[in-house]
């Protein structure tokens, strides 16, 4: 998978697991472009929301994230380079 | 139930794949199924843990799986967990003993059996998790399974009920309307609806369109959200707004939202111009009140009055 790939697979996770606040503050298209660091912190997740985008991750990419390390990582970009770097 | 876990926790090799199966298992499960899985599962690890130290004495040099570490840790965590929150809040000493039944492929009936006429049916339009806001079982304890039936109304991931549920009909309005038989609505004393987060919107629709005593929207959604929209080809304000001035009776309208989440609070309020609903606010003095009002109704133990005064107990 090449960045732009997990850029939307990221997204499509974040949507399957209704975390919406990346759609509802409008910031989908300039993360997928790369232009834009989103704190994780500011989508507004549950620990079940959490859980469900570390599931729907491993699901499509083959990545085992902790949910409880999600947080740990920052941002959504970091979270692109470390899907990318395993 | 515990064959059945066992079955596929055997397939499962992360933690991921533990949490999505105790994730399936929450959004179903009944207070019974829950205690029952407990202690089967507690009388099935005790036997493995004995079987272990015989198998270790016998041959030192076997290690333990570390998947099966693991996988023994993550489900009593989870049971220790999902057990606590079923009790901690509510003082009843037993669950309630409510019975599963799939109605169809998106239906779930809970029931303790009795008499319908002396029932009151809940029905629950979940929203994207697929639960009543907290696992069901926990939920469930916080109704009386001797008065309340309750049929969940899921639906495939992403797609929600505004084109209707395939088994039902290829519409919502056709699928609200099979729903009076499928449910055998008409059999019970009273038929209420309840709208988790997106199941918000179908829950005030559907108490309209078939003349409910009752209906509470949690954290719902907005009347002139774009989906519903193309999916009906109008607003589902505009749709309440017809609905209510064809209507005889109106249900007792219930939109409740986290007093700190503005998004909800904004929706709610635009829901109340279209139709006659009281405003719920739900505070908490100790912190903020976000998306998931009834975690925190739980937490101050405060949930099964709260459905009582809204919907289930509701005049009319």
């Amino acid at each position: 998978m090449n960045e732009q790939q997990i850029r939307a697979m990221v997204v499509e996770a974040l949507e399957y697991s209704n975390v919406i606040a990346l759609r509802d503050k409008n910031l989908t298209g300039d993360f997928l472009a790369g232009l834009n660091e989103v704190p994780i912190d500011a989508l507004d997740m549950d620990s079940l929301a959490e859980m469900e985008v570390c599931i729907a991750i491993e699901v499509n990419a083959g990545v085992s994230i902790l949910p409880e390390r999600l947080r740990k990582i920052g941002t959504l970009g970091r979270l692109v380079a470390l899907i990318q770097s395993q | 139930m515990s064959t059945l876990y066992r079955r596929a926790a055997r397939r499962c090799r992360s933690v991921n794949q533990f949490n999505a199966l105790h994730i399936e298992l929450e959004n179903r499960m009944t207070p019974l199924e829950l205690m029952a899985l407990r202690g089967e599962l507690g009388r099935w690890l005790r036997l493995r843990v004995r079987l272990r130290r015989v198998l270790q004495r016998l041959l030192p040099l076997r290690q333990a799986a570390g998947v099966d570490d693991m996988a023994h840790v993550l489900r009593e965590e989870w049971l220790e967990k999902l057990s606590h929150r079923l009790y901690a809040r509510t003082p009843k000493p037993q669950p309630e003993p409510y019975r599963r039944r799939k109605l169809s492929r998106h239906l779930r009936l809970y029931s303790a059996g009795g008499a319908r006429q002396d029932k009151t049916l809940l029905i629950c339009f979940v929203g994207a998790s697929n639960r009543p806001f907290l696992p069901t079982p926990v939920f469930l304890q916080h109704l009386d399974a001797a008065r309340t039936d309750m049929l969940l109304v899921g639906y495939p991931r992403g797609n929600g009920v505004r084109r209707g549920l395939p088994e039902l009909g290829c519409s919502f309005e056709e699928t609200v309307d099979k729903l009076r038989g499928v449910a055998a609505i008409d059999s019970y004393r009273r038929c209420v609806t309840l709208g988790i987060s997106g199941g918000g919107t179908p829950a005030l629709l559907a108490a309209l369109r078939l003349g409910l005593s009752a209906a509470l929207s949690a954290g719902g959604g907005s009347p002139t959200d774009p989906r519903w929209f193309a999916a009906l080809g109008e607003h589902a304000g505009d749709l309440a707004r017809r609905y209510v001035a064809a209507s005889a009776s109106l249900p007792q309208v219930t939109l409740a939202f986290g007093a700190d989440a503005e998004r909800d609070a904004a929706a709610a309020r635009a829901f109340a111009q279209c139709l006659p609903a009281e405003l719920r606010p739900v505070h908490d003095d100790h912190r903020t009140v976000q998306h998931n009002i009834f975690s925190v109704l739980l937490r101050r133990g405060r949930l099964q009055s709260f459905l009582e005064s809204t919907v289930l107990e509701a005049p009319r």
